[in-house]
């Protein structure tokens, strides 16, 4: 059995999860919490979450999004910043993109136009000063089957 | 504060792989769990993209038995022999027409071939085949299978 096929493309990007900790505000006491999404080998610049380079608030509460299997802290693009959100932080938020900009992106478009197929996912926490959990973790890939130009054989 | 890379990770696998109902997951990772306090890496999750169906169709009912053939239809009761007109005025009737044999039954139709029922419950999502590409593809922590390979690999910090 085979799977996607190698010209199956990302064209967009949706996630969400559910996080919990004994206290949010001791895992982030020092605000520079960053949540990675990352493609192992490929894409390894994207955050979902950067306080230190937004808000350098802390987080608090025990979780952020309230549910799984289907979490309800959303990321997806054309939404309000996650700076805005509150605790529990339930809802839909932008990423705060590729870290090719100071202030990221604010888009999943580091995704654009990469294979699908054969892709590991990681969801990487950077600069938790405690644990959290990860209870449970979404990804919604839209996609769509490419095919090869003239130029790309050539060049193959 | 903790030190280095942690997370978890979803991983979009060409090759097949167990079905959820048919793997277990990792102690380590009960229930879709995976905490960041670990110094290393958390086992990386393997999803099938290509899933089997969650839960095997139920079987189909047994099959309803025939119907019964119905009985062959008695014969038609012989017409009763019209009885001669009276003559008209105008002239004797023509003579009166015997009555017509009756018809046999006709033959009877067996049952038609019991249907299955269709399977109860979610109906089984369809395999793709092979070179799909939906066009969008859900993957979630929370109902796949957690394999451990003894550690990981990722950036080491930031």
């Amino acid at each position: 059995m085979s799977g996607l096929t190698p010209t199956c493309r990302i064209v967009n990007v949706r996630t969400a999860i559910h996080v919990t900790a004994t206290n949010l505000q001791a895992s982030t006491s020092t605000g520079r919490m960053a949540i990675g999404l990352f493609i192992l080998g490929t894409v390894i610049d994207f955050d979902l979450v950067n306080l230190g380079a937004t808000t350098n608030q802390l987080s608090l509460g025990t979780q952020m999004g309230t549910s799984c299997p289907t979490p309800d802290l959303r990321f997806t693009e054309a939404s309000p910043a996650f700076a805005t959100a509150t605790p529990p932080y339930v809802g839909l938020f932008r990423p705060f993109g590729a870290l090719t900009m100071p202030g990221g992106t604010g888009n999943f478009d580091r995704f654009n136009g990469l294979p699908a197929n054969n892709t590991i996912w990681l969801l990487p926490f950077y600069q938790l000063d405690a644990p959290v959990t990860v209870e449970c973790w979404r990804l919604e890939l839209d996609l769509t089957n490419t095919v090869p130009n003239t130029a790309d054989t050539i060049e193959n | 504060m903790l030190a280095g890379f942690l997370g978890v990770a979803i991983a979009i696998a060409c090759h097949e792989t167990e079905s959820p109902t048919n793997s277990t997951k990792d102690a380590q990772h009960n229930d879709g769990k995976v905490t960041t306090a670990d110094d290393g890496f958390p086992a990386p999750v393997t999803l099938n993209t290509n899933p089997s169906p969650s839960s095997p169709p139920n079987a189909p009912s047994p099959s309803s038995p025939p119907t019964q053939p119905s009985p062959g239809f008695p014969p038609n009761v012989p017409s009763p022999t019209i009885p001669p007109s009276f003559p008209s005025p105008t002239g004797p009737s023509p003579p009166p027409t015997p009555s017509g044999t009756a018809t046999p039954g006709g033959t009877a139709t067996p049952g038609g071939t019991p249907t299955a029922t269709p399977p109860g419950g979610a109906t089984p999502t369809p395999t793709p085949g092979a070179g799909v590409c939906p066009t969008t593809l859900v993957v979630s922590s929370s109902d796949v299978p957690f394999t451990t390979n003894g550690g990981g690999v990722g950036p080491s910090s930031r």
